[in-house]
């Protein structure tokens, strides 16, 4: 049987999501793996066979113009690439543990949802995978079935069934402005207050500062690998529905406002990291200031941050997720006492050197892309957020290591790979005596910073639910008022 | 024009509803009023030119329908949303006994 090359890219959407079921119905853990290779060997092969005639534009049901719109390009490869990545690391570190049926399903529809948002260009298709995403990923929070977990869930669930209710509210008002709802047809001004109402909801999905102060509870109390699947691949939906707006006149000469909310993000989201001292709190709130880096990126160089972000942080929520399940501390201080096997050690170096930003690991190409293309307060602003990644990273290296038996583990393994071998590969592009002297400039800053300046603790006021709706508030106005000037 | 302004005062009574309850329950409810403002406003919008609905044994010209399409499909992720949500607090005042959103807050920080 062979299947029109024309309909490659909704079978990226149809083929885990027609697996999914089964994980429910065969519920033998041979099954179960087999399943799970399955769907990757298949979303790989498909996505190979797009990467030979990419771009290709798909309308859903072969009803040109008026089906779904789907289209596979470059952003749509990074962003595939990674989601499959992610998960199917996350789902080979599962098989370790004893996780339901569930999670396969619940999972394996994400994987479905997180593909589509990388190749569909209809607004309101966009607002279906935002929805069912976020769905799946309360119920993935929640699975712990403890108050805690379903409390940091429940908090998300709210604000942000608040902003896709808005996101959903501008998709109506640029239709009625424009009349249609594919992202490369709409022509015309649209109004500012719509253009906010539209991309705030996409910066709360993405986990930038002042919108998303629910990723800290939800990412740190998930386990381990959800935690990985959210800050890995997750959080990154928000951005490529962004980039894919910003040649479109909703985004034309709109993208100063989210740039500065992106600086914004960076920063913060490191002085927070620096001053936490549960572990999985401080990695939640490096994807905080990473997704900055992202936005502050553009479509080129920040899907590539985003491709590297999602494979180093899962890489450093798997060993240190791993240890907090071994351990049951979250503490800094008293993951001093247990200390890191060795084996897992490593890998959370390799990691750690991946996000600062050290020539080699991947890190170093895309953060100096990014601080290469943009305007000159940004650069300030950005090398000084690398300076504080440098700063709290070391305090999760400075938790130590304990000699131990030398295990190969496969996830780990793939991720550090894949972070040596694009930093290894992409080296040429970036490499220059300057910004080898950055690098190093950041990296004796950071830990200095670390040796001389005592974290203290922030009272988490902004994490509040009612605030976090005025937080809310506060930046779509700001934003409106951005745009307005 | 009417319309819309009811659909956004509807809209505003639950933003509201959502800051100043403390109650997770009356929290949800006003989720609930929020997207009834968004359903009325895209009934409102279709309607805007022309009032008459696409059905076979009438003539037009029709009201749009594909604000209409689009809006069930929303009533129907609200529905999932709400319920699940519901049962979120359902457990929460099983294992907590309490459904403030404030003393939830001040627990959680304290123990995390």
């Amino acid at each position: 049987m062979s299947i029109d090359i024309q309909i490659y890219p909704s079978l990226l959407t149809l083929v885990p999501m027609l697996f999914a079921p089964l994980f429910l119905l065969f519920r033998t853990k041979l099954v179960q793996k087999l399943l799970a290779s399955l769907i990757i060997i298949l979303d790989l092969l498909i996505i190979y066979r797009l990467t030979l005639i990419m771009p290709l534009d798909e309308y859903t049901g072969g009803w040109i113009l008026r089906g779904i719109h789907l289209r596979f390009d470059n952003l749509s490869l990074i962003y595939t690439l990674l989601f499959v990545t992610v998960i199917g690391t996350s789902w080979l570190s599962s098989f370790k543990k004893n996780y339901p049926p569930l999670f396969y399903f619940l999972t394996s529809i994400l994987l479905s949802t997180l593909n589509t948002s990388a190749i569909t260009l209809d607004l309101f298709n966009i607002y279906v995978m935002l929805e069912l995403s976020s769905i799946i990923a309360y119920i993935l929070i929640a699975m712990k079935d403890n108050w805690k977990h379903l409390w940091a869930s429940l908090k998300y669930l709210m604000i942000s069934y608040f902003a896709f209710t808005m996101y959903l509210t501008a998709v109506g008002l640029i239709y009625m402005h424009t009349g249609t709802l594919d992202i490369s047809r709409i022509t015309g001004e649209i109004p500012p207050i719509i253009v906010s109402m539209l991309i705030v909801p996409l910066l709360l999905k993405s986990g930038v500062f002042p919108v998303s102060m629910w990723l800290p509870a939800a990412h740190s109390l998930a386990p381990t690998e959800v935690s990985a699947i959210l800050s890995g691949s997750f959080v990154k939906m928000g951005s490529i529905v962004i980039f894919r707006l910003i040649n479109t006149p909703i985004l034309k000469q709109a993208y100063t406002p989210i740039t500065l909310i992106a600086l914004l993000s960076a920063l913060t989201g490191v002085i927070l990291a620096y001053n936490e001292s549960n572990v999985k709190r401080i990695l939640a709130f490096h994807t905080i200031s990473q997704m900055g880096y992202v936005l502050a990126g553009g479509p080129v160089y920040g899907a590539l941050h985003a491709f590297n972000h999602g494979i180093f942080k899962s890489l450093l929520f798997f060993t240190v997720g791993d240890q907090v399940e071994e351990t049951g501390h979250y503490d800094i201080k008293a993951l001093k006492h247990a200390k890191f096997p060795m084996h897992r050690y490593i890998f959370l170096v390799i990691g750690v050197l991946g996000i600062s930003g050290v020539p080699l690991f991947s890190g170093f190409i895309s953060k100096s892309m990014i601080i290469h293309h943009i305007p000159i307060y940004g650069k300030v602003v950005l090398i000084l957020a690398s300076v504080g990644t440098v700063a709290s990273m070391s305090k999760l290296v400075s938790i130590g290591y304990r000699k131990s038996s030398i295990k190969l583990i496969p996830h780990y393994i793939i991720m550090a790979t894949i972070i040596i071998l694009v930093g290894i590969r992409y080296i040429e592009h970036v490499i220059s005596l300057w910004t080898i002297i950055e690098s190093l400039i950041v990296i004796i800053v950071g830990i200095t910073i670390f040796l001389v300046i005592h974290p203290k603790h922030i009272p988490r006021i902004l994490e509040k639910l009612d605030i976090m709706v005025i937080e809310y508030m506060l930046t779509l106005i700001t934003v409106w008022a951005i745009l307005y000037m | 024009m009417i319309y819309i302004a009811i659909a956004v005062v509807i809209f505003a009574i639950g933003g509201i509803g959502i800051i100043w309850k403390d109650n997770i329950l009356l929290k949800l409810l006003s989720l609930g009023i929020m997207n009834a403002g968004v359903v009325a406003l895209f009934v409102s919008i279709a309607g805007l030119k022309y009032r008459i609905p696409a059905i076979l044994n009438t003539s037009g010209p029709y009201a749009d329908p594909l604000p209409q399409a689009v809006i069930i499909t929303s009533i129907v992720i609200g529905f999932a949303t709400m319920s699940l949500a519901l049962v979120f607090t359902m457990l929460i005042s099983l294992k907590k006994g309490t459904l403030s959103s404030k003393k939830l807050q001040e627990d959680i920080d304290r123990e995390h």
